[in-house]
């Protein structure tokens, strides 16, 4: 099949909007008159309100009001309801919102915020995961059994057991204790994390005099939002406009339900008046979600000769005070905890786990992170003890299309892309066994790998639909709910268009690019797990062949040739048989008029959607089917560790990912780069530090510290396998959030290779790795010095 | 300064920006106690905007031409105290004399604050991490000192007493930066983070060829930078360069007692001191 415009590599369509420091963000808007709001936070981890006063707030010149939680009594959450829109009766974190100054200036708000005045009872604070699931733990929530859950969640009431989900297959225990099985038992952490999109989280809310209530808001899924605020509110769905123009990073901080709730009631509160509220740095990192903490405590089975028999594992998320998406985030980590491999027996347990800290949501490729690390480092350890190479113990393990089940059940498609064709790219490109000699003697050079598979998490009838408008000149417009945030779903979506219409890319706009409103754009259910592509990509395909076909049909009475000879492409409109006979499609955008005024047909709007097929919820044993697409890839680097400092440095990465069809490989690679650099972080750098009481200690990019300039790798290879998928538009498989998931266990295990150092809990900080190696392998150190100070320093001459 | 608090404004105050020492001496006499001075700012708004600080008023330095200037006295090189961290680093006559001061500046804040950062400001700060302090210290200099009863001569070594804590008066600003004017001056400057912006340590080397002196200074690692010279660290001029380094090195690890904190440990601390002091010595000495 040969494309005009899909395969080649376009600039995202905003790029000049964004070079030039134009593009309109939610922060960028602003109306007369709008009134700010500024949030006043718990100082304390867990306590009881005794009171709040709020009457020298209000004295503050400027204050139009201050709102506290007995103001709002909804309940907010995505799949489980358990957030109020400010602290009511209690306090869950350091953090907390517990009051909103209303007022005309930020001063005013700021000011006015310093002097709420509110009384607390402490309460014991639960810090840890756990301290959680002891019997004596206070409850951070004693209401849990009274919260709307989604169908197939399973909170525990009366415990801090937020979510609990159970995956099983085959016979673990028994595969465990077969006598030639060989056991690698580990406990892995993963800390909290922040998303650190560059622009915070930022509502505009107005609460309109008809009670229609309009909000502006940087977010990943409009849809969601209205649906969930309207549940909440207890308000009509269309009652509620979100607008969503493109939001300066995403990667989940902005998937579930975020501040809309708390800024519209403001609105009402404060009279009507469109409110606003920014999140500075500090507020994002301590009062809004971070990623969850992760322990995973894992035995797999071996055989000798490399078989993975046996993979038994115990996830705990720390959740935080909040968990209303992270249960999901828990019950992906367990569902496709077997990863890429073929184990025959399996036993999960993932838990949620409330603690008293800071609230956690989805981020980037969730439960794919925490269960890859587990998994991709339990093998290469695995690989060490049996001495096989790290790459045959994956080519031996790994799904077979068409053939293996996973432990869900789920039957591995055939199409579902080709694992072994990863592993064999990424085996050749990063080539583990040669190793070339360090750049000075005190440092070693390393290499390894890692695999992922991931498919969107998402309800089995998560659906997309689009919209397509033929316009007077024969220009297109796009419309769908996917929302931009980078990531340039849009910018494919654009070539998917113009392929399928057969018209250049330069006709075809796509509205969202500036802005996604639920009044004007069709349905999508979010912008996240990488699913806009091929959902949305689905749903665009489709309106295009309605829009096509009212094209024929117009055409047809116009050529008078039956509808099935009118073909369109390059523009026109044409008989198949008779193919002198043509017009420009734009002849037929708003129906055929003839010389005499004659007209034919009518506009040209194509609609269509799409809904997953057959999904399920899971059953009691993680049983179901609930995936579209699974993605392939990996990840291989290579590094040099300064054992002086415990530095490491990755020099070289290379990403292998089959994507099924790459819309836009410019896209594509931009991605893998992106993706690499933000696992890059996670794994030797990025961290939430906690005080004793549960404070986030680093709220700032200063102490929290994300890749510099100086920190890139220099060489970032990436490798595109293009499997179709055969239900996918031209056979494209979402790839958005899976490159960021291989990146550090691949660090992990060229370290454990090179070194034999295990590192189990990230980030791989210099002052980690050199304290992990000066116990784990001191005999290290005392080389490198004695080299460093033997010769390092040789060549210096006296002058 | 912990960058925790939440807000985007700052505190209410009353804005001055004098057009001479003089004047902004005398404004800071008048206000004593409830003025601060601003030189590039960095560190005070901050403090202001973290609600650390509460200043009634904040006199601005940057209309005051006179202490912009880098000149060449007979007392040596005086570097005034609002010369910014890009002029030091593009100054030909800083990077031939005070090497370990050009270098240094180039790590104060980012690219885009060193327009802004000023010297003055940088050391004044008193923080243990700050770029200048170990610089100036390695170079030996001294410190202009004014308020309107007069002047004084501050060691550099002496400004800082602890963390955020200064020698400075409430009514005295420095003016100027003394540094001796000696040829063949080598020296740099290294710097050692990870995963934190704030340093694990730092360590300015200054070496005179022919005054046969080396001076060294170990920043970020303890709240005052630690000071070494030639005979401290036993430096043989005569011997083998690599023997030096090896127990300069030595005498730097069983000399300080670092502090731990959020960005690094004690021990790690330690450690990083005697490498990054073998790493400096081996640069300037010409090991690259």
């Amino acid at each position: 099949m040969t494309y005009k415009n899909v395969g080649k590599e376009v600039p995202q369509a905003d790029s000049w909007l964004k070079v030039t420091g134009t593009l309109k963000y939610a922060f960028d808007i602003n109306f007369p008159g709008t009134l700010y709001a500024k949030l006043v936070t718990s100082k304390l981890p867990h306590a009881k309100i005794k009171s709040i006063d709020i009457s020298e707030a209000l004295k503050v010149k400027g204050v139009i009001n201050v709102a506290t939680g007995k103001d709002f009594p909804y309940r907010l959450g995505l799949y489980l309801s358990d957030r109020d829109v400010l602290a009511v009766d209690k306090v869950r974190w350091i953090g907390h919102p517990v009051a909103a100054v209303i007022a005309d200036s930020l001063e005013a708000a700021e000011e006015a915020a310093e002097k709420v005045k509110v009384e607390y009872e402490p309460l014991e604070p639960v810090l840890t995961v756990e301290r959680a699931l002891e019997k004596d733990a206070p409850l951070i929530h004693e209401k849990l059994g009274e919260y709307r859950v989604f169908p197939g969640f399973h909170p525990v009431p009366g415990t801090n057991i937020a979510n609990v989900f159970e995956l099983k297959h085959g016979d673990v225990e028994n595969a465990l204790k077969e006598e030639d099985t060989i056991i690698i038992e580990e406990t892995y952490r993963l800390p909290q994390i922040s998303h650190v999109t560059m622009e915070t989280q930022n509502v505009l809310a107005w609460w309109r005099f008809d009670d229609y209530v309009e909000v502006w808001t940087s977010i990943q899924s409009p849809f969601a939002t209205r649906y969930l605020m309207a549940d909440a509110l207890k308000l009509p769905v269309n009652r509620i406009i979100i607008h969503a123009p493109p939001a300066g990073g995403g990667f989940g901080l902005k998937a579930g339900l975020g501040w809309e709730p708390l800024v519209a009631l403001l609105s009402k509160f404060a009279g009507r008046k469109p409110v606003k509220l920014v999140l500075s740095r500090a507020e994002q990192m301590t009062s809004a979600p971070a990623r969850d903490g992760f322990i995973a405590k894992v035995k797999a089975g071996f055989k000798r000769d490399g078989r993975f028999v046996a993979y038994k594992a115990e996830f705990y998320l720390d959740a935080g005070a909040y968990a209303d998406y992270t249960i999901n985030v828990a019950r992906t980590a367990g569902y496709s905890a077997d990863g890429a491999y073929d184990i025959p027996n399996v036993h999960v347990t993932s838990y949620a786990v409330y603690t008293n800290k800071i609230p956690t949501t989805a981020m980037r490729g969730f439960g794919h992170p925490e269960n890859h690390w587990a998994l991709e480092l339990t093998l290469d350890r695995a690989a060490s003890v049996l001495g096989i190479d790290p790459v045959e113990i994956r080519r031996k393990n790994l799904l077979k299309p068409g053939e293996s089940v996973r432990a869900t059940g789920e039957r591995v498609r055939e199409d579902e892309g080709d694992p072994q064709k990863v592993l064999s790219v990424l085996a050749q490109a990063i080539d583990l066994n040669h190793v070339e000699r360090a750049s000075e003697p005190w440092k070693i050079r390393a290499k390894g790998i890692a695999l992922l598979v991931k498919a969107p998490s998402q309800p089995p009838n998560a659906g997309a639909s689009a919209v397509v408008k033929l316009n007077e000149d024969g220009t297109i417009d796009v419309l769908t709910g996917n929302g931009s945030m980078g990531q340039g779903t849009p910018t494919s979506l654009a070539i998917l268009a113009a392929e399928a219409f057969g018209v250049p890319l330069e006709k075809i706009k796509i509205n969202q690019l500036e802005m996604v409103s639920t009044d004007t754009n069709p349905y999508t259910w979010q912008t996240v797990g990488s699913r806009g592509l091929f959902s949305d990509g689905i749903a665009l395909l489709r309106a295009i062949e309605d829009a096509k076909n009212q094209i024929k049909e117009t055409a047809s009475r116009v050529f008078k040739v039956p509808v099935d000879d009118v073909e369109i492409s390059e523009g026109y409109a044409y008989s198949k048989t008779h193919p002198w006979i043509r017009k420009e499609i734009r002849e037929f955008a708003m129906g055929y008029t003839y010389p005499d005024g004659t007209t034919v047909g009518s506009p040209v709007i194509g609609r269509g959607s799409y809904a997953p097929i057959l999904n399920t919820f899971l059953d009691a044993n993680g049983h179901g089917s609930n995936t579209v697409f699974h993605t392939y890839g990996g990840t291989g680097v290579e590094l040099e560790i300064d054992l002086l400092t415990g530095e490491v440095k990755v020099l070289r990465a290379v990403q292998v990912y089959d994507v099924g069809k790459a819309i836009d490989p410019l896209l594509v690679k931009g991605q893998m780069d992106g993706g690499f650099i933000m696992g890059l972080g996670s794994a030797l750098f990025e961290q939430l530090k906690f005080g004793e009481d549960g404070k986030v200690l680093n709220p700032n990019l200063i102490t929290y510290y994300v890749p510099h300039f100086e920190d890139m790798t220099a060489s970032m290879e990436s490798y595109i396998i293009e499997t179709p998928q055969k239900d996918g538009p031209l056979g494209a498989r979402g790839v958005g959030e899976h490159v960021m998931v291989a990146v550090a266990p691949a660090i992990a295990n060229a370290i454990f290779r090179a070194t034999g150092v295990k590192i189990n809990e990230l980030p791989i900080t210099a002052e980690k790795l050199w304290k992990a190696i000066k116990e784990q392998k001191p005999e290290l150190i005392d080389k490198a010095l004695k080299s460093f100070f033997e010769e390092g320093i040789k060549e210096v001459e006296q002058i | 300064m912990s960058f925790t608090t939440p807000y985007f404004t700052l505190p209410k105050f009353v804005y001055f920006k004098p057009k001479n020492i003089e004047e902004a001496l005398g404004m800071l006499k008048q206000h004593k106690g409830r003025a601060k001075v601003m030189a590039g700012g960095i560190m005070l708004v901050n403090l202001m905007k973290e609600r650390q600080i509460f200043p009634e008023y904040v006199i601005d330095l940057k209309n005051i031409d006179e202490l912009k200037k880098i000149n060449v006295t007979e007392n040596g090189i005086e570097i005034g105290s609002m010369v910014t961290a890009i002029e030091l680093q593009n100054s030909k006559l800083i990077k031939e004399k005070c090497p370990a001061l050009a270098k240094a500046a180039s790590f104060m804040g980012d690219r885009t604050l060193q327009h802004t950062v000023t010297i003055g400001g940088n050391i004044s700060v008193g923080m243990p991490s700050t770029d200048g302090l170990p610089a100036l210290m390695s170079m030996d200099s001294v410190l202009e000192v004014r308020s309107s009863e007069g002047k004084r001569f501050l060691p550099s070594s002496e400004l800082v007493l602890g963390i955020g804590r200064t020698s400075l008066k409430e009514d005295e600003i420095i003016t100027k930066i003394i540094v001796p004017n000696d040829e063949k001056v080598m020296g740099t400057y290294l710097k050692f983070i990870n995963a934190s912006e704030v340093a694990i340590a730092t360590v300015a080397v200054t070496v005179h060829h022919e005054k046969k002196k080396l001076a060294l200074s170990v920043g970020a690692i303890a709240p005052r930078p630690y000071y070494f010279d030639n005979s401290s660290l036993q430096w043989n001029w005569e011997g083998s360069v690599a023997e030096n380094i090896k127990r300069a090195s030595d005498v730097v690890y069983k000399a300080v007692q670092p502090m731990s904190d959020a960005v690094a440990s004690a021990e790690y601390r330690k450690e990083m001191s005697k490498i990054l002091t073998a790493r400096a010595l081996k640069e300037v000495f010409g090991g690259a």
